[in-house]
Formats: structure tokens, sequence, C-alpha cells
């Protein structure tokens, strides 16, 4: 079986991602690796891969997660701390280009039976004791409901939808699912598919705001260097919504465009070619409808997008003079959204462009416009998850997971109280 | 023995068996698919018999209403796998008496009825000759069958829908309240029904 | 003797051709700018025909994972199922004038009882894993599928009615003059659609998708993974013989032999669905259910009576 050993070493290297803080973009790039394959569940993963800070009340999450991959299986950390079972044999790894390397070292001395898997940090029985009334544990209504095992049992429910008693399913995903934004955990209750209850439990780990930005609260800086955060940031939420919705190779080429970025690069070619396949009428394009104080509370792309006009960049004279309007008003929908970060994108090339060969730089240092939203000294965007408890029931998975996506929630860390 | 025979066998025993487990089984998806097995199994045989167009039909039809029969399932029971064990049989002393009856009856029926022996001429295109028989001598029977069935199903479609005559069918359907905005009138207690203990 | 004949054809076609499936998939991937090509030391994963034996054999060698209280005969069973069901599509295909390897009387019609035993495979490997991602990728797949099965018993129908006759092969006859693509043009691009959602390809994939993690096979991994994967691929092989024989064709054409420009055929479709994969985005399911009975179904009645029309004149 050896050969068939060494033809499998040549395969990329499954890996799943916790992300962590500040690890998505690297995550991003990492996509483009060729050495590794993102398996889009943890059962079909050889390494775990924890990129970033884990908060602390999300450690039980990554224990349970650690055991889900199937033994045996090796960690990778990547700027976290591992966990405490795993402390004596973890493999740390600082820089970012060694994770090919590194996961396929550990993939093949799995494969050739060199090294034992990790051993598993939970106990192996049921997460709560068994409770019931009836003779098997069950208990509620008769042969249904009640707790068997800790896991609630089926029980009738009024559908949502027209009134029908049927069963509605309730589980709970996170924190360390990709299509959610990192550290998002939710317990949900499906009626069919439909979403017809949310509680978020965890909230998504905060975003470190750009060193770019942060000089910008504090003196000028070249506004190139400004528009060019904005566009790749918004082009990486593109990407990630395009993934969603089934147009992986578009997002790994998109993926590959931001790389490569220049100031005046041009992305009609890409907006024709989303225009052309029917991205704009892909699974919840024309759903996830946000009123206008919720646009208000998340402000950034998605208040601009439903008409509201907040942009810090309109007080600054610098901008002005480089031609700059802020854009917006398409409507309050994803499809909306996504063309947003489109315009916005394409814009901030533009102006980018000008700024590289006027020099220009801002002027206005009260509040900076970052991709999340307004960012003033002291007065940070919020965490933004709780309007999914308002917008999410009622929708279908693909459409819920389409405007989780579509919409910007993490809150953005203030700087002064310590980052990882 | 030929192979034929063999294959009727082994056909007539899954069809047999795997009726018999949909009432020993504990989930009620298991049911559904155990009862399509057993279907499958009887349009195996009428493949065997020469019925080449009934036998394919007959895995096109049931496939899809056992698909449908599995998916009203899981909705009226979001069970996955049946970790939740439940009894799914009802009255089973009249079933099972009705069932023993059935058996003897049939059995009396294939054991002692004089069955005539016309084997399918050579070169015949059973194809063909069902399509005759479908649109020449029987059309006004499976014409009319068909008809019904349409009505049937569109009427099943206007029954469940909403929309009535005097509104949305949850309020149209019960007498306005004796003060405005009360109650509807003359309605029954509402008394519990009891749960006998099954699904 | 021909039994066995039979048996290897089929067997050699489904391996065959889906180690071919894997590769083109590859290279329309790095054709459209679309594979993970960076890192160091990449020219071993580049290499597209070594790429699909070698992810074959991690996945091979890959733990498998079993979740609790699962259905495992119908988990199990269900990759193993859905394999038997390409091979019996594939069987009915002939490919030449005497060789068919089962030349049932009324293969069309299996065709159209392939579709709905295939929902039920699929249903059946979203259900049995007893958890919950699965299981939304297999309903939503069911709640779904009803609407292109019709489609595609009406475009079958309207392909054998030149034929006047439920066999492949006379399908095939008929088309010595004029193939059906262009006799019935609406017919191809109708039975595509009922390809990608046979094998719940690109954008018609309700049960695996990326945000259901995986969907039916979020719990799968090693060689079950292995199993569903390659006979997902063998219904795109199988579907595309069916659809090169009832619309190309099939086996006729000039110079050649018979086999070869099946398999000409075969791959030109098969190049088809999988770019038709690559491109377009997933709708959600209400909106494909909407287009399926207000635009395809009509479509397909069209092609019925278009078709009904030029037999009859």
């Amino acid at each position: 079986m050896n050969w068939l050993a060494r033809l499998a070493c040549r395969a990329p290297v499954p890996v799943y991602p916790a992300i962590g803080r500040n690890a998505l973009p690297q995550i991003q790039d990492w996509r483009l690796d060729a050495r590794l394959q993102w398996t889009r569940s943890p059962r079909q993963a050889r390494i775990l891969l924890v990129a970033g800070d884990i908060l602390p009340e999300c450690r039980p999450a990554l224990r349970r997660l650690h055991d889900q991959l199937p033994a045996p299986s090796i960690t990778l950390w990547w700027r976290s701390t591992p966990l405490a079972g795993l402390a004596d044999r973890a493999v740390v790894f600082e820089d970012a280009d060694e994770l090919g390397t590194i996961a396929g070292d550990a993939c093949r001395s799995l494969l050739l039976g060199d090294r034992q898997g990790e051993p598993n940090l939970c106990p192996d029985e049921p997460p709560a004791p068994f409770e019931g009334r009836g003779d098997h544990g069950q208990g509620g209504e008769g042969m249904m409901g009640g707790k068997p095992y800790g896991r609630p049992m089926a029980m009738t429910a009024e559908d949502l939808r027209d009134g029908l008693e049927l069963d509605p399913l309730e589980f709970s995903i996170g924190p360390f699912w990709p299509v959610l934004p990192p550290g998002l955990a939710a317990r949900l209750v499906l009626h069919g598919d439909v979403i017809a209850e949310v509680e978020i439990t965890s909230a998504p780990f905060p975003v470190d705001l750009q060193p770019v930005f942060e000089q910008a609260l504090e003196r000028p800086v070249p506004i190139a260097d400004l528009e060019m955060a904005r566009a790749r940031n918004h082009l990486r939420q593109l990407s990630h919504s395009m993934w969603l919705s089934g147009l992986e190779s578009a997002s790994l080429s998109v993926l590959r465009q931001v790389q490569a970025l220049q100031p005046h690069d041009s992305i009609s070619g890409l907006c024709e070619r989303l225009r052309r396949v029917g991205f704009f009428f892909s699974a919840g394009a024309g759903r996830g409808e946000i009123s206008l104080e919720q646009a208000e509370r998340l402000g950034g792309p998605a208040a601009r997008a439903a008409g509201l006009e907040q942009d810090a960049r309109t007080r600054d004279p610098e901008y002005r003079k480089l031609g700059f309007r802020p854009v917006g008003g398409r409507g309050n929908d994803c499809r909306a959204r996504w063309q947003q970060w489109l315009d916005e994108a394409s814009q901030a090339l533009h102006l980018a462009g000008r700024a590289r060969s006027s020099g220009a730089e801002t002027s206005y240092t009260e509040s900076v416009e970052a991709p999340r939203g307004n960012v003033q000294c002291g007065r940070y965007p919020a965490d933004a998850s709780a309007i999914l408890s308002e917008l999410l029931p009622g929708l279908e998975w693909s459409e819920a997971m389409a405007t989780i996506a579509s919409l910007d929630l993490a809150g953005v860390a203030d700087p002064g109280e310590g980052r990882a | 023995m030929t192979a034929v025979d063999l294959a009727f066998l082994l056909n007539a025993a899954i069809a047999v068996y795997s009726g018999w487990r949909v009432f020993r089984t504990d989930s009620m998806v298991r049911a559904s698919f155990l009862l399509l097995i057993s279907f499958l199994a009887v349009g195996a045989i009428m493949l065997l018999l020469g019925a080449v167009y009934l036998g394919v039909a007959i895995f096109f039809m049931m496939a899809v209403e056992m698909m449908i029969m599995a998916l009203f399932m899981v909705m009226f029971m979001m069970n996955p796998a049946g970790l939740n064990p439940m009894n799914m049989v009802h009255q089973e002393r009249i079933s099972a008496a009705a069932g023993v009856l059935a058996f003897v009856a049939l059995g009396a029926v294939a054991v002692f009825g004089e069955f005539p022996s016309r084997p399918k001429p050579e070169g015949l295109d059973v194809v063909a000759r069902l399509g005759h028989e479908l649109l020449g001598d029987s059309m006004l029977v499976f014409e009319s069958a068909g008809v019904t069935l349409l009505a049937t199903m569109i009427g099943v479609v206007v029954m469940s829908s909403r929309r009535g005559r005097y509104g949305d069918a949850n309020e149209g359907s019960v007498p306005p309240g004796l003060e405005p905005g009360g109650e509807p009138a003359g309605q029954p207690p509402d008394d519990d029904d009891e749960e006998h203990g099954c699904h | 003797m021909d039994l066995m004949l039979s048996v290897i054809a089929v067997l050699a076609t489904l391996s065959v051709g889906a180690y071919a499936v894997a590769v083109i998939d590859r290279i329309c991937g790095v054709a459209m700018g679309g594979e993970a090509t960076g890192g160091a030391g990449v020219h071993d994963r580049r290499n597209p025909f070594l790429a699909p034996l070698s992810r074959a054999a991690a996945l091979w060698l890959a733990p498998p994972h079993v979740t609790e209280a699962p259905d495992a005969a119908g988990w199990r069973l269900a990759p193993v199922l859905y394999l038997t069901l390409a091979g019996m599509g594939l069987a009915v295909v002939p490919w030449s004038e005497t060789f068919v390897p089962v030349d049932l009387a009324t293969g069309i019609v299996l065709w159209g009882a392939l579709e709905p035993l295939a929902t039920v495979l699929i249903f059946l490997h979203g259900w049995s894993p007893n958890s919950h991602l699965p299981l939304l990728g297999g309903y939503r797949y069911v709640a779904v599928g009803l609407s292109y099965i019709l489609v595609s018993m009406f475009v079958l129908i309207a392909v054998a009615l030149p034929a006047e006759s439920l066999q492949v092969s006379a399908v095939v006859e008929s088309q010595q003059e004029l193939w059906n693509v262009v006799r019935q043009p609406l017919g191809l691009p109708l039975f595509l659609i009922v390809g990608l959602g046979i094998s719940f390809w690109g954008p018609l994939d309700f049960a695996d998708s990326n945000d259901l993690a995986g969907g039916t096979s979020a719990e799968s991994s090693g060689r079950a993974l292995l199993v569903w994967q390659f006979a997902r691929i063998a219904m795109l092989v199988s579907f595309s013989a069916i659809a090169a024989s009832a619309f190309l064709g099939g086996w006729m054409g000039p110079l050649l032999p018979g086999p070869i420009w099946l398999v000409i055929k075969m791959v030109f479709i098969l190049v088809l669905l999988l770019v038709l994969g690559r491109l377009l985005p997933r709708l959600s399911p209400e909106r494909f259910m909407t287009l399926a009975w207000t635009v395809l179904l009509p479509l397909a009645f069209v092609d019925l009576v278009w078709a009904g029309l030029e037999a009859l004149s």
C-alpha cells in the first residue's frame, strides 16, 4: 500500500480552517495555494488550521471542533495559542508562506504512519444526562418531544408560512464555520429549510482596523493607500459571496486579482462577467431587505446602498478635489449591497489612480470612512449581528447565508483596549 | 430451474420480506423506502413476465410516490434516522386479522384458480401493441381516467389553497364575532385531542 | 459471453469516463482561471492527469467517519446504488448498430424512471447520517427534483416520436437524415438542465452545496465520499451518453467506427455540462422551482407539440 500512500501524498492536503481574529484575509490568500484543499466540512479534513487568536469564550467550541476531525488528524497553529491539551506537541508557525510545506509534511507523516494523530480533547459522552418521562427517555407529548441525552427532539409547532403543524428543526451553528463571519455562532430553528428563529449565541470576533485607516485618524495619509485598501477589502468580501453562490472559479480569480491590484485597474470586466452569468439573480439576490434604521445601525456600504448618504469622505476637501461623489441608493437587498461593493471598489481604484499621480493626501482626520463604516477616534463601528434575529426569519437557507455574507457584521476593535 | 425462475423467486422473496419489514421498522422514512423496495421487486417480476412497459412504469411511478411519502414523513417528523423510537402500528389485531383473511383469499385464488396458458407470441412488439390498445379499443377508459385524475389534482390544489371566496381561508371559514373584532361566534368548546401514545 | 462483454463495456466506460470528466473539469477550471495554482513545488499538482488519481488515493486512505445512530444500511448503500443507476442508464445506450449492452424495449422510459430513483437515493444519502445539514441538503434537493423530472419526460417522449419506438437504438437510427438537436431545437437545452439536475451539478447543486457545508456529504469522509463523488461523475457520463444518443445521433457518423463517434459526442456534452457547472451560480430553490414550472415546463410542452406536428406531417 506504500505506492498508494505515496500517490496520496501528491494530492492537495485537506485542511479545515478555524478562523480567529484578523486571519480572514490570509485565509483567503491561502485559498490560492495549490498544495492545500480547503474542505467544506471538518469531517473531510486531515489538518485543522487554527489561524488568528481565538477568544476564550470560543475555546470550548474549538475543542469540540478539534474532535470533529476524524482521527488521526493534526492541528496547525498560526498566530494563535494552542489549546491546553495539545500544548506539548503543537505545531506552531509564524510565516504564512510556510503553510503549504508544513501541511504537506504533516499529511505525509499521517499517511505513511510516521506520526500518530492527536488525542481527542472532549470525553466521549452525551452532552447532558438522560432526561424524559417515558421508558426510552422521551418526554413532551406522547412519543414526541423531550430531550433524550440532552438533544431536543422534534415537537410540532405551527409553520410560519401557512400555520400547518409541522416539525421545527433546532440546532446551533458556528463559531468556526467559514460561511459565517469568524466567531459568529447562532441557534437556529428551521421549518423545512426556512429559518423561523435566530438567536445569536456568540458575536463575530472584532476585526482590527487596518493600519492605514488608523494612521488617517492622526495625520494625513496618501489617499491612494486608503482607497487601495478599501478596494481590496470590498473585492475580498465580494469573492466570498461569489464562492457561496457557486461561482468558485470566479471567486478564486477575483482573489488573484486582489493580490495584484494596482491603482487605475479596472474591474468592469468582472462586473460584466457577473452580470452575464446571472450572479445578480442567484440565491438571495432579491431578499435580505434591511429597513432604514437597520441600515443606520450597520453603517458603511450597506447604509449607502440603502440610500443613506453617510460617507466621511464628503467632508474632506482633498477628496472633493479628486472628484469624489458618494455612490449608493441601489436598494436594500443583497443585490444592491453586492452592486455597492463593486461600485465602491471601482470608484476607489479610480480615485487611487488619480491620487497616486497627484500625490494627494487626506486632510480631514476627525473621522475616516473605513470599509466597515465610519470610524472616529474613540467611536468604532460596533458589532451588528443582533439584526440577524430580525432579518433572517422567513428566509430560505441559501438566501439567509447570502444575506449574512452580504452584510459586514463584525465590530471594529478599539486599538486602545489592547489587541491580540 | 432456469435463470428466469431463479430471478422470479429472488424478487418474490425480496417483495415479501421488505413488505413485512415495512410494519416492523421503527422509522417512517425507512417504512417508505422498504415499501419502495417491495414495489421495485414487483416491477422486476413484471419485466420477467414480458410486460416491459408496465414494469419500468412501476419503477418510475413508485419511486416518485414513495419519495413524496418519505418527504411528508420528514415534514411531519423531523426525526433523521429515527433516533426517537416510536410504535408505528395502529389497531394491530384488526389489521392482522384482515391481512390473514386477504392472504387466504388471494392465496386460494392463486392456487385453485384456473389461469389460462397464453404465452406471448414470438416477435410481439409489446410496446406497440400496448400503444394501439391504449389509443384504440380502450381509449375511452384511459382518457376518462386521465381527465378524472387531472380534475382531482386541480381540486386538491384549489382546496388546499389559502385564498377562498371570502378572503384568506383562516378568516373566511369561521363566522364573524358578535362584537367587532371578537371571537368567532357559535364555536364549540375546544377540547384537547388526546394523544394515544403513538406518533 | 455477450453478457460479460456488456458488463465490461459499462464498467469500463464508467471508470474511464469518470477519470476523463475529472481531467476535463480541471482543464476547464484552469482555462477559466479558477484553479489554485500558487505555492512552491506545485508542478505535480498542476498535472491534470495525475490530480484525479492522487485525490482519489488520498480519499481512499482518509479515515472513515461514523455519526451517532445513522441508518447504516442506507448511508453505505446510497452511493453504491447511485452508481448502479448510472450503470443501468448507460446499459441501454447503443454503441454501434449491433452492440447494445441491454437492448430494453422501453429504454426511454427507463431513463425517466432513473431520475426519481436518483432523487430517492440522494435523499437517502442526506437523511441517513442523522445530521442536520445533510438532511437539509436532501430535503432541498427533493423539493426541487420533482420540477425537472416532468421536463425530462416530455423531452424524451418528443425524441421518441420520430422513432415511433421507446427503444434507444431506434431513437438513434431515426436520426439518420437529421439529428434531433436540429429537428427539435428546444430539446437539448432542456435536457442539459435535466442532466445538471440529476447529478446535482453546478447551478442545480442543491444537495451538496457550499452553503450547507457540503450538504449530503457533510458527514461523509474517506471511501464513502470517494464512492459518492465517483457515482456522481459516473451519472454525468451516463447522462452524456443518453443525451448524445437522443439528440446528437449517437454512434452514427461517417468514416470513424460507431463507438468512437459516440465517445466524441459524449465528450462534447460533458464539456458543455462542466463549463455550465463552473460558469453559472446557484439559484435559490424557490426561484428555480418557479422557473421550472412557469418557463421550462411550458417549453417542454411546446417541444412535444412541435415533435408531434413534425411526426404527423
